[in-house]
């Protein structure tokens, strides 16, 4: 193990680190799991029952099988959906973060009204509607829509583009709904980053850009991979944006849920693609955790 | 060895000594000149046209309380902040506009400013990798600099896995790793507890000595200023306000806020009689003083008359200087902290020896006050 590979005089001061830990922050048993309870007790009821519920019925229905599950997977249309949502998923999460970080480097800058001004255009988005914010997208995208009117209007096209209801439409409106998820958590990794140690890596001789790379990069990789792991998980499920931008040929794991259920009424059918909707969402988690370590990359504070 | 005896086997030995482990290591800092230096924020003068000069191998400390301007003038020496006029210079080279990753001057960070996500070596190379140091010698002079500071064996840690102390000397050795001529430090005992902060001290003066680079030093501590310095600058509001020994300034401070902010001092307001020689006679409340200074001062002037507490003498009996009574006796350990109520109501501070025999009057005592000339300073009296 990795943990093993160390000086040999390492061992006392993890352990003493290691005792600090656990002693912040000390409660009683009876006590955390009194205070745990009612949010236990309301997800048990309204989520984890009909959870799971629908996941029985995905192999209990209508008899004890998993014809669900064989059909899923062996019609290539539905591994096609499986693997558009991974794919949409991977790109809106590499979309979020070019975009992102540059916002929440200014976003971070101590002291200037610049830094007020991102975070207020950051945060006034996330608190509209995402139904509102996806709408927003047919209005600019549309065959009638303002992008088109002015282009045709400007004289660089003849005939409106098609750019609503392609996964082009779905991966910009994604991208657009899901920003702050991705801001946020960089924001406050770089935050976190004390001033003086930029300007440490300064008098010791390293240039802006040197100091970009050695410094304030590694040391934001932690809000890096929890943005990429939020945005991520959230555009597997995403159901809104891609169910109102997105035609029939850019079907995502959400919206064939969703019409599996409510247009088909096959609900087992559902309920074995929302298994495998939630299988994929906890294995990506536990891999991004094992392999990059999250606690390894920075041990300060 | 033979003891040298003539001037040209000196002269004829001194190659040989040099290769032997010789103590004296030739100074290689460099002087900080500051001329003339303004800073402001809006309407705010955070310093405002300081001068000072540390000669090359000298120990300065920058002594004020928090806004006198000293950490302003710390951040314009390491070129964080930019003045709006004036001019900074390390040796012959003006620095004043140059980025501070350019200055080729190191700073020691009050919270040490280690990188969390690199190994103490790492930290410590970080400035040898940015000059770019070969492996083989980068490996080495991180050695050396982890045995300068007493932490060897600690190489692969991380600074989270380390005591306060323990961050401060990697701090230390990461700034000297370089061969800075000139070293910044900003409060950099500030976080340590007061034992520790002692060690510190003479650890970090004998290794100034050691490497014979110039140190500007930062603190608000005046007995950490007192104790390490070659000279002290003390600022108040973005200005200096005397700038000259430790010994100088607690013994003749050029104004009242010198006076004041070093040590302990007692002022006794008064009337100036006369001046004569330098001599100066003070008609105070409780009596008539004398004091010695250089103040440009006339008769008739209202004064203060400032007089350290170790300076005063407690006499029994009714006599010349100022007439009061003890009302209390506080026990120092060494030394007894007498209090003296004088007629006016004022109350002066005398300190004597525990062993004295001042030590044994008892509070209600009537005494008189005294001290030689010399001891005491004359200051206009405080205006507004």
């Amino acid at each position: 193990m990795s943990a093993t590979v160390a000086a040999p005089g390492l061992a006392p001061a993890r352990t003493a680190n290691a005792g600090a830990t656990s002693h912040r922050g000390q409660m009683p048993t009876w006590l955390a799991l009194a205070l745990l309870a009612p949010l236990a007790l309301l997800l048990a009821w309204v989520f984890f029952l009909p959870i799971v519920r629908l996941l029985l019925t995905s192999i209990t229905e209508p008899t004890l099988n998993i014809a669900n599950y064989r059909r899923l997977l062996s019609e290539p249309r539905y591994a096609e959906v499986i693997f558009r949502t991974l794919w949409i998923a991977l790109l809106a999460t590499i979309a979020t973060l070019t975009l992102a970080y540059p916002v929440a480097v200014l976003m971070a800058r101590p002291r200037s009204w610049v830094s007020n001004v991102a975070a207020v255009c950051v945060m006034v988005p996330l608190w509209t509607s995402v139904l509102i914010r996806s709408y927003a997208w047919i209005i600019l995208l549309d065959r009638n829509g303002i992008i088109n009117q002015w282009l045709s209007a400007a004289g660089l096209i003849q005939q409106p583009l098609t750019m609503l209801y392609t996964s082009g439409a779905v991966l910009m409106a994604m991208t657009h709904v899901l920003l702050p998820f991705m801001i946020l958590p960089v924001f406050s990794a770089l935050r976190s980053i004390s001033p003086d140690l930029p300007r440490a890596a300064r008098n010791l001789g390293a240039g802006p850009v040197r100091v970009f790379f050695s410094v304030t990069l590694p040391l934001s990789l932690p809000g890096v991979f929890a943005g990429c792991l939020i945005v991520f998980v959230m555009s597997l499920g995403f159901y809104i944006t891609p169910a109102l931008v997105g035609g029939p040929r850019t079907l995502m794991i959400a919206t064939l849920i969703g019409q599996q259920a409510t247009e088909l009424l096959n609900w087992p059918f559902a309920g074995a693609i929302a298994f495998v909707l939630l299988a994929l969402s906890l294995g990506i988690t536990a891999c991004f955790k094992r392999l990059l370590q999250l606690d390894k990359v920075v041990a300060h504070d | 060895m033979e003891p040298v005896d003539l001037g040209v086997t000196a002269v004829l030995d001194a190659p040989v000594r040099a290769g032997a482990p010789a103590r004296a290591i030739p100074t290689r800092g460099l002087s900080v000149g500051i001329a003339d230096v303004w800073k402001t924020y809006g309407a705010v003068t955070a310093v405002g046209g300081v001068s000072l000069e540390a000669r090359a191998g000298e120990f300065v400390s920058l002594l004020g309380p928090s806004g006198s301007g000293k950490t302003t003038l710390l951040m314009m020496l390491a070129g964080f902040e930019q003045p709006q006029s004036g001019r900074i210079t390390v040796g012959d080279r003006d620095i004043t506009r140059v980025p501070p990753n350019k200055r080729d001057i190191a700073m020691v960070f009050q919270r040490y400013a280690l990188f969390p996500h690199k190994t103490v070596a790492e930290n410590i190379a970080f400035p040898l990798r940015m000059r770019g140091v070969g492996r083989a010698e980068r490996d080495r002079k991180v050695q050396d600099a982890l045995e300068m500071v007493k932490l060897p064996g600690y190489a692969e840690r991380k600074p989270a896995e380390l005591s306060g102390g323990q961050q401060q000397r990697v701090a230390l050795a990461r700034a000297i790793v370089f061969d800075p001529p000139v070293i910044l430090m900003d409060e950099p005992l500030g976080a340590l507890d007061k034992k520790l902060r002692q060690h510190m001290q003479i650890e970090l003066k004998q290794l100034q000595q050691r490497l014979g680079a110039t140190v500007i030093y930062v603190t608000h501590d005046q007995e950490e200023a007192l104790t390490m310095s070659d000279r002290v600058a003390v600022m108040d509001g973005g200005s200096l306000m005397q700038l000259g020994p430790p010994r100088e300034l607690y013994d003749a401070p050029a104004n009242a806020f010198v006076a004041d902010f070093l040590g302990e001092m007692n002022f006794v307001p008064g009337t100036l009689a006369s001046a004569a020689d330098g001599l100066y006679t003070v008609n105070a409340e409780g009596g008539r003083v004398q004091a010695a200074n250089a103040q440009a001062l006339r008769p008739g002037d209202a004064v203060r008359v400032a007089v350290r507490p170790e300076a005063v003498t407690v006499d029994r009996n009714a006599g010349p200087g100022l007439q009061g009574r003890i009302t209390h006796m506080v026990f120092n350990g060494a030394t007894l902290s007498m209090l003296v109520e004088l007629r006016d109501g004022a109350t002066l501070r005398a300190t004597v020896g525990t062993r004295s025999d001042s030590a044994e009057m008892r509070p209600g005592d009537a005494v008189s006050l005294t001290w030689p000339a010399r001891d005491a300073h004359t200051f206009p009296a405080e205006t507004g």
